[in-house]
């Protein structure tokens, strides 16, 4: 059985301790890809299963999105994905695109990008995009037979914060996370295992095939 | 008795026919015109019709219209997708319906679309932007019996039968698109858009698949 991750920099475990160099203030990962302590490893322990950590840093909802989509799932797969924050876009295949990446990625922390936010940016917008690629992955996914589970960062983070259940994706609540990792900015150790076992939960209550351990979802 | 449901763009509404001129006077847009294929279609199947048809739009505005339409088990939808290269950004206001959204169209001189033409369009994103919204309402409405999914092939607008898609589907596409010309043998009164013979002939073609 294999557990397949998918998210941002926070799913791969960036700025954690057995990854992250404090000295040199740089990131670097292991063969595998990701960091022994991101939530993808804890869950797929807690789920006896190979973890395939497909995260990316800087990935935006469409990437992710299209990364899912082009994934070959197998039934007996587990699929479970972190949406990143929808202020980040996406175009794919555009002439001013990076030259490591085949489509131009676009970030509100990127200086080269204000003009695209003051011009065409829409909280509202960004929201419906992020829900129409979290809705076309469910589909995707549970239609192969795979068992799913996704949170976005408010869903996650909202367990911990005062913040209205209705909160805009746009807009989670970064301070209200358990702890940092050594980077200073991603989610620590206790985060991310606390969101592993948030995604146990709910691979629990959604209902498909029996879990390790004997209990029934 | 079931109903002809129709979603799709100016095509479907039928603007530019006679009995949809927008009036100096009236704020409200009229009616979608009896010209356009929804009215022949559902005349010839003997259903009541919907038409939700919208001009200017983009295959995402198409999407969101039949997420939030209230279709029922026994209609008939009937959606011809429009150009690839549009696209529609949404507002606070525009998803409470008080206006329409911001609608992003290649022939319109807009300040929004010139620069999204110029800075940030490019044809494959938007030919995977619509086929993103394609097939979310694919899965949306994959219970339902009767959906039909028809590309207006904007090619026929120069005379040109071959498909104006230029681009190979992607392997997780899984919408079958019925390349649908809009046959243009006359003007409506705009004389831009596919007249009332052009519409008919799209209501006749439609008809082979929906028949059965």
């Amino acid at each position: 059985m294999r557990l397949l991750a998918f998210g941002d920099s926070s799913t791969r475990g960036e700025g954690l301790q057995d990854v992250f160099n404090p000295q040199t203030k740089t990131t670097r990962y292991p063969l595998n890809g990701f960091s022994s302590l991101s939530w993808p490893r804890h869950l797929a322990y807690k789920l006896d299963a190979k973890c395939v950590n497909l995260a990316q840093g800087g990935s935006s909802n469409r990437e992710i999105a299209t990364k899912i989509t082009r994934t070959e799932f197998l039934e007996t797969d587990t699929v479970c994905v972190l949406w990143t924050f929808p202020q980040r876009a996406y175009i794919h295949n555009h002439p001013l695109k990076d030259l490591k990446d085949p489509g131009l990625k676009l970030s509100p922390w990127k200086d080269r990008c204000k003009n695209w936010y003051r011009d065409w940016y829409v909280d509202e917008d960004r929201d419906l995009e992020t829900v129409t690629y979290m809705e076309l992955c469910r589909s995707h996914v549970l239609q192969t037979g795979a068992r799913y589970a996704a949170f976005t960062y408010v869903d996650l983070i909202s367990e911990n914060s005062k913040l209205p259940k209705h909160t805009p994706l746009i807009r989670p609540d970064w301070s209200c996370l358990l702890d940092r990792a050594l980077d200073g900015d991603h989610p620590g150790p206790k985060t991310q295992e606390q969101w592993a076992r948030r995604f146990y939960a709910r691979l629990k209550k959604s209902g498909k095939n029996r879990l390790p351990g004997g209990e029934v979802a | 008795m079931s109903r002809l449901v129709a979603f799709g763009c100016s095509h479907t509404y039928g603007e530019g026919h006679v009995d949809c001129l927008p009036s100096k006077t009236e704020t409200e847009p009229p009616p979608p015109s009896q010209y356009a294929w929804p009215a022949l279609l559902g005349k010839i199947l003997d259903k009541e019709v919907v038409n939700l048809g919208c001009p200017g739009c983009s295959n995402r505005y198409i999407a969101n219209s039949i997420l939030n339409a209230d279709i029922k088990q026994d209609d008939v939808v009937v959606i011809l997708w429009t150009e690839f290269n549009r696209s529609t950004v949404f507002t606070p206001d525009s998803l409470r319906k008080l206006r329409l959204a911001t609608s992003i169209h290649p022939t319109r001189n807009s300040k929004v679309a010139r620069n999204y033409y110029k800075w940030i369009h490019d044809p494959y994103n938007s030919f995977l932007e619509s086929l993103e919204s394609m097939n979310l309402v694919n899965y949306h409405l994959q219970n339902y019996r009767y959906v039909y999914n028809f590309k207006a092939n904007f090619n026929s607008k120069f005379r040109r039968n071959t498909p104006d898609i230029v681009y190979e589907y992607p392997k997780w596409n899984k919408v079958n698109l019925i390349n649908q010309s809009l046959h243009y043998v006359d003007r409506a009164a705009d004389n831009d858009h596919p007249g009332p013979e052009s519409q008919k002939l799209i209501a006749r073609d439609m008809l082979k698949y929906v028949d059965e």
